[in-house]
């Protein structure tokens, strides 16, 4: 017959689990294999210490209360249930552990047991797998952001497309009308239909076109005070995504201390957005221009400057007095309809949006916008 | 050919692009019948595939719901012989591209010129006509061939391989006399004038 001693001692340092063993002073009785790989201490650093040498502050100053008070009032926290707790191990450092306790009597003597589980590892993988929830939901807030960023060039093709099916009813309505006068005798009461149509249809068109205000002035409501370098660094985050390969450079200039400005900060995006996206279209088609700069300062205690200048081919002459109107055009695949909302929203802003050729080749496009305090103190 | 009559099917979610061209394809005295949907033309697709005018499509490449490439497609899988031309707007050119190489006749870019799009639609009509003069040809070929007795096919099969009735009758054993009734009979069951217009009726069917 084995030894029960030896017995329990293999079955105490076989488990994974820190096991030990205190007495109502809070003093350690016996300790188990595991403790000692845990904590750092071996058996007989531990044996007759006080058990809140293992704990951090609070609890490390406040055991021998909580153990009197278990003992006088017979209230458990934590006898019996167990929970989840921080202790500290001989370096310093602080191990996440679940501990549950039981209570025995020795003879009188009330006595504690303690099962100390490590979740130091289940907590690193809860903690990864919390880092990468927020990476996937900045992820997702970040697509969310550049959608609503670039919308203005999905609206642009379709009111391209919108505006084109009047305009085409009218030029067929009018070339049926010739037709139909195209005879010996026309009979011009067949000629009431297509004109009517033709002025319908015309009508039609320039509704569309105050559409694009509207919606422009409908999103007014959403202004706010804004950092401006802040919202600039956000659109170029967005912009580098649209250059692939990297293939041109986006350099910053922001003056430090800019004045905070009152925009909707999503409509300001969308125009910088623009702005960048052209600078960037223009750099692509040029050898000589791989780079871009945005800059910002203000120019006044009143008024800050935004710019993106490329060094690109220019604006040929043709269309350079006609730029801002919508349908203009320089691209081979573009709609015409960015810079002429860029100006409207940048106007409803109370600033200016205009371009100028660079000395050194390509183009400055800049924009002025009032700072926050001119702003309120205008409403005032 | 001219004796059969034309229709024109336009198919724009647009209503003032359908009621325009309608106006339009009138003045020059040409039928028009007009779907506000992919959907609204084959539902009507039955009916029109027995039609027996010659017939194309003008059709609007972006519409909501069925566009017109996904309706293109339906019909290729149908096997429709109608030309079509589409219309395409603002930026829709490579997806035109993409309907011309699946087959589509052509395209025009919205607002177009009158005479450029009536220029296109007879260019289609004709062709439609072509394909259907082609298609009835080839069922009456297919018709006649019927009515050749065994002897006659044979001896169809050994014109065609450009023997001469010597050699078609020591081929089958018989008289030259026998060879040169037999083909008389094929010519006229055939309604072919000439042998090269039999080959040509021929290989048309096989193709």
């Amino acid at each position: 017959m084995t030894d029960t001693n030896e017995q329990f001692s293999a079955l105490m340092n076989a488990a994974v689990d820190g096991i030990l063993l205190i007495n109502d002073r809070g003093s350690i009785e016996a300790v188990n294999s595991a403790v000692e790989r845990l904590f750092g201490y071996s058996k007989d650093e531990l044996f007759g210490k006080n058990v809140s040498l293992l704990m951090p502050e609070p609890d490390k100053s406040q055991h021998d209360g909580y153990l009197s008070n278990y003992l006088n009032s017979g209230e458990a926290k934590i006898i019996g249930i167990g929970r989840e707790v921080r202790a500290r191990c001989k370096s310093g450092k602080i191990l996440p552990i679940y501990l549950s306790v039981g209570d025995y009597h020795d003879g009188n003597q009330v006595k504690f047991v303690g099962i100390i589980r490590d979740l130091s590892q289940q907590k690193t993988r809860e903690a990864k797998l919390a880092e990468a929830e927020k990476e996937i939901h900045q992820l997702v807030s970040h697509l969310a952001q550049v959608s609503r960023v670039s919308v203005m060039g999905e609206m642009a093709a379709n009111i391209a497309h919108e505006i084109n099916q009047p305009l085409s009813a009218i030029a067929t309505y009018a070339q049926s009308a010739r037709r139909l006068l195209n005879v010996a005798t026309p009979d011009l009461h067949t000629l009431k239909k297509p004109l009517d149509k033709i002025a319908e249809q015309a009508l039609r068109a320039g509704e569309i076109i105050k559409g694009v205000r509207t919606w422009v002035r409908e999103q007014d409501t959403e202004r706010q005070r804004c950092e401006l370098d802040k919202l600039i660094l956000a659109v170029i985050e967005i912009a580098r995504l649209s250059n692939e390969q990297d293939e041109i450079d986006i350099q910053l200039e922001l003056e430090p201390g800019l004045p905070e400005v009152m925009v909707d900060p999503i409509q300001l995006q969308q125009v910088l957005f623009n702005l960048i996206r052209n600078a960037l279209d223009a750099s692509k088609s040029c050898q000589r221009a791989k780079s871009i700069v945005i800059s910002a300062e203000a120019t006044s205690t009143e008024r800050v400057t935004v710019r993106v200048n490329d060094r690109g081919a220019g604006i040929d002459e043709e269309a350079r007095s006609r730029i801002f109107e919508p349908f203009v055009t320089t691209k081979d695949a573009g709609m015409g309809m960015g810079l002429s909302i860029c100006k409207t929203i940048i106007e409803a802003h109370g600033g200016e949006l205009s371009y100028c050729p660079r000395s050194e080749g390509g183009t400055s496009f800049y924009f002025t916008l009032p700072t926050a305090i001119s702003t309120s103190a205008n409403s005032l | 050919m001219t004796d059969i009559p034309q229709i024109v099917y336009v198919v724009d979610d647009d209503e003032a692009v359908r009621d325009s061209l309608e106006l339009l394809l009138s003045t020059v005295g040409l039928n028009s019948k007009t779907y506000s949907s992919a959907l609204n033309f084959l539902d009507d697709y039955a009916h029109i595939h027995q039609s027996e005018q010659h017939a194309c499509i003008l059709l609007d490449i972006r519409m909501p719901g069925m566009s017109g490439i996904e309706l293109q497609q339906t019909l290729i899988e149908r096997g429709s012989k109608l030309p079509i031309i589409f219309i395409t707007g603002h930026g829709d050119i490579p997806m035109a591209v993409k309907a011309i190489q699946k087959g589509a006749m052509d395209f025009i870019a919205k607002p177009f010129h009158d005479q450029d799009l009536l220029d296109r639609i007879q260019q289609a009509l004709r062709l439609h006509a072509e394909r259907y003069e082609a298609l009835r040809d080839s069922q009456q070929t297919q018709q006649h061939l019927l009515t050749l007795t065994p002897r006659e096919s044979q001896v169809l099969q050994l014109m065609l391989a450009g023997n001469a009735n010597k050699v078609i009758a020591a081929e089958l054993s018989l008289s030259q006399r026998t060879i040169e009734v037999h083909r008389a009979h094929v010519m006229e069951k055939m309604h072919a004038p000439s042998l090269a217009l039999l080959v040509q009726k021929m290989s048309r069917l096989e193709s």
